[in-house]
Order: C-alpha cells, then sequence, then structure tokens
C-alpha cells in the first residue's frame, strides 16, 4: 500500500492580493480535499508553542483555522530559521526575479494554473535564478530548508502510511520536491485535485 | 512514648504503667539502649518514627497513625522500615498488645489495612500484563486519553491522522476487554497503569 500525498503550491502574502487563488479559494481547496494530514510549511517549534503569528497569511488565516474547525491535523515541516537576506547588487537582482515570480502569479492567477505542471517548471526555474544570484548563504538555506522539509515529511508518511497526506509550500518549492518525493518507495505522488 | 502532645505522652504512659509495663517519656533522637519499644504519634508525619528503627533496629517501634494512613505508600514504608501501626479506633487493649508484641520483634498491621495492601499489590500484575498486551503507541494513546483528550487533540500532538488514532483507540480497547475509552481509562486507574493524579 502506498501512501498518497498531493503537493500543492502557495503563494504567500499574494493571496491576499486580490488574485483568483485568494484566502477563501485555498481554504474551500483544502476543506475539499480533506486532507488526513497536512504537511505545511511552518516551523514546528513555533507551531509547538502556539506562535502563529510569525506565520505566512495562508496559514495564519486560511489553512490552521481550517484544521481548527476539521478532522485535518496540521504537521509542521519546514525549519524555523528564515532566509538570510542577500546584500549589494545580489539584492538588486533578487528584487528583480522576486518581481518576476510575483507578475507569473498574479498573470496565472488561479489555484489550477498555479499548480500545472508547466508553471510548476517556471516557478522552479524562477526560484533557481534567485538562489543562484543570492550567492553562498542563500544557496546553503534553500538547500538545507529542502532537506528538512522532504525529512519531516517521510517521517509524517512512515508514522502513518495509511494517511492522505497533503503538502503546502511555496509555489516554487513545489516542483523539486514533487521530484524528491517520487523517489521514495511506498509514495504515491499525485495531483491535489486527485487526492 | 513521643508525642508532641503533653497530655497524650503522660496519659499513654500512665496507662502502660498501670497495665505493669515500664514507660518514659522519649525526648526524640536515637532510643536509648534501655528502650525495647518506642510508641510514636505519627500525625501526617511517620519520618521519625522510620528515622528511629533505621537508627537502631532492635527497638520496637508501634505508630499511633490517624487517617492520613489511609494512603497505602506510607503504611507500606512504615512496615518495610519495621514499624507496627495501631489505627485510630485502636483500644487500650490493642495498644497493650501491640507493644508486647513489638517487644518480641514481631510487627502488628491492622486487618483492613493488611488486605487493602494485598488488594493493590494483587492488581500489580493486571498492570505489568497489560503493559505487555498493549503496543508504544497504544500505551501512548491511553496516557492521552486518561489526560482527558479528544481523539483530533491526541492525533495533532501525536502529528497522526484522527482515523488513525480512532484505529488505535478500538484496538487497545479490543485488547483490554473493555467497550469503550471511558472503560480503557477506568481500568488502567484502577490497575495502576495510569496513576490516579499526576
Amino acid at each position: 500500500m502506498k501512501t498518497r500525498v498531493a503537493v500543492l503550491g502557495t503563494v504567500a502574502d499574494l493571496h491576499a492580493a486580490g488574485i483568483a487563488y485568494d484566502l477563501e479559494t485555498l481554504t474551500r481547496l483544502a476543506d475539499d480535499l480533506a486532507p488526513d494530514l497536512l504537511c505545511a510549511q511552518v516551523p514546528r517549534d513555533a507551531w509547538e508553542r502556539g506562535e502563529s503569528g510569525g506565520f505566512e497569511v495562508e496559514y495564519r488565516e486560511a489553512l490552521v483555522p481550517l484544521a481548527k474547525v476539521s478532522d485535518i491535523v496540521i504537521v509542521p515541516v519546514m525549519t524555523p530559521s528564515p532566509e538570510p537576506p542577500a546584500v549589494g547588487w545580489r539584492r538588486w537582482l533578487i528584487g528583480v526575479v522576486d518581481r518576476a515570480f510575483r507578475w507569473a502569479v498574479r498573470t496565472a492567477s488561479s489555484p489550477e494554473i498555479i499548480n500545472a505542471g508547466w508553471f510548476s517548471h517556471v516557478c522552479a526555474v524562477l526560484c533557481e535564478l534567485h538562489i543562484r544570484l543570492g550567492g553562498a548563504l542563500v544557496r546553503a538555506w534553500w538547500e538545507a530548508s529542502n532537506r528538512v522539509v522532504l525529512e519531516n515529511l517521510q517521517a509524517a508518511i512512515a508514522r502513518d502510511p495509511a494517511a492522505r497526506v497533503l503538502v503546502t509550500v511555496d509555489c516554487r518549492r513545489k516542483h523539486g520536491l514533487e521530484r524528491e518525493l517520487r523517489r521514495i518507495a511506498g509514495v504515491d505522488v499525485v495531483p491535489y485535485h486527485a487526492l | 512514648m513521643l508525642s508532641r502532645r503533653a497530655v497524650v505522652r503522660e496519659a499513654l504512659i500512665a496507662l502502660v504503667r498501670q497495665a505493669g509495663l515500664g514507660a518514659r517519656e522519649h525526648t526524640g533522637g536515637a532510643a536509648s539502649s534501655q528502650s525495647e519499644v518506642v510508641l510514636v504519634e505519627a500525625v501526617g508525619d511517620i519520618s521519625r518514627a522510620v528515622a528511629l528503627r533505621q537508627s537502631d533496629p532492635s527497638v520496637g517501634v508501634v505508630v499511633l497513625s490517624d487517617d492520613s494512613l489511609a494512603d497505602g505508600g506510607q503504611a507500606l514504608a512504615l512496615i518495610e522500615a519495621g514499624c507496627s501501626i495501631l489505627p485510630p479506633e485502636a483500644t487500650a487493649h490493642d495498644l497493650l498488645y501491640a507493644l508486647k508484641a513489638a517487644a518480641r520483634g514481631e510487627i502488628i498491621i491492622p486487618p483492613a489495612l493488611a488486605r487493602r495492601l494485598a488488594r493493590g499489590r494483587a492488581a500489580a500484575p493486571q498492570a505489568e500484563a497489560m503493559v505487555e498486551l498493549l503496543s508504544d503507541r497504544e500505551r501512548e494513546i491511553l496516557a492521552l486519553l486518561g489526560a482527558g483528550m479528544t481523539n483530533k487533540a491526541i492525533a495533532q500532538r501525536l502529528y497522526l491522522s484522527v482515523r488513525t488514532v480512532e484505529g488505535h483507540v478500538a484496538s487497545l480497547c479490543a485488547k483490554l476487554g473493555v467497550h469503550s475509552r471511558t472503560e480503557a481509562v477506568l481500568l488502567a486507574l484502577r490497575t495502576g497503569l495510569l496513576p490516579l493524579f499526576e
């Protein structure tokens, strides 16, 4: 028996920026999917202390409130440390890349397009550009945080292999994460709407 | 005779002397070499009685207990130290009998206390058998049930799905031979698998 896992890309503060993939749409989507486990890109230590004030808006105002009134169990999978800021010319170039990413999300707008395979590729390319331009510290942080997310996902799946798992991450991580999950024996990566 | 209350000391010394036995006030600390038995009034504090036996095991100690010895743990500590126990309802006859028995090296325990302690010991193997029956995860969930947590709260605490927790609850109930989570918790409390108070 394989564990069914779907990765849903989220867009942080852009959910509250008037796009079709807004917080209400995200809440309705997660509610309809009704996963057993929602592996969320939030840090475990802050989650266990009940400190959700620092979470991204999609968790603070949509997914955590939904979990409280449903049988959805939130599993925090993120590293607690924030991304280190780039400096100098790197910071300016990353700003350009990030504005391009935000423009792409606003243009795509709906959850279906933002989570489509081709859009994930676009996001992954922009993410890789962000990392390369950010320098060694930024690269190290992304590599470490991707590793932590994957390890925590593996632990969640091992603890409860019969669960239906929805993973919510920054849409820039979606493509790479799905690739890594497909390598894990016993995991069946499915589109979010097929969970 | 060791007691905080002068009137109690004097009354009991008089009672013992009336029965033809020697008696005097004990001034605390180690018993004198001439004392054979020390009668101790233990009101909530058994430490002096235990210390007397530990300082000189040849001295008999008889404890006049109060209702605080309903706690089996204190009673066991006294018995393990070799002290006799007289319940609050003991008569003068019981007291004299206990003093003479203690002088012979015997330990006197009220029958009701002995029965209660025996029942507690008999229950211990049940708790051990239950521990063997249940998986680690089931024991963990049983403890959280005992803390009054819902299935959702347990699932969130352990990062398991609600369905998985429901499955574990059903499994542990079946293994324990009970029909509900409440019965499972009551059984665990009764057999000592879960502590009564944290």
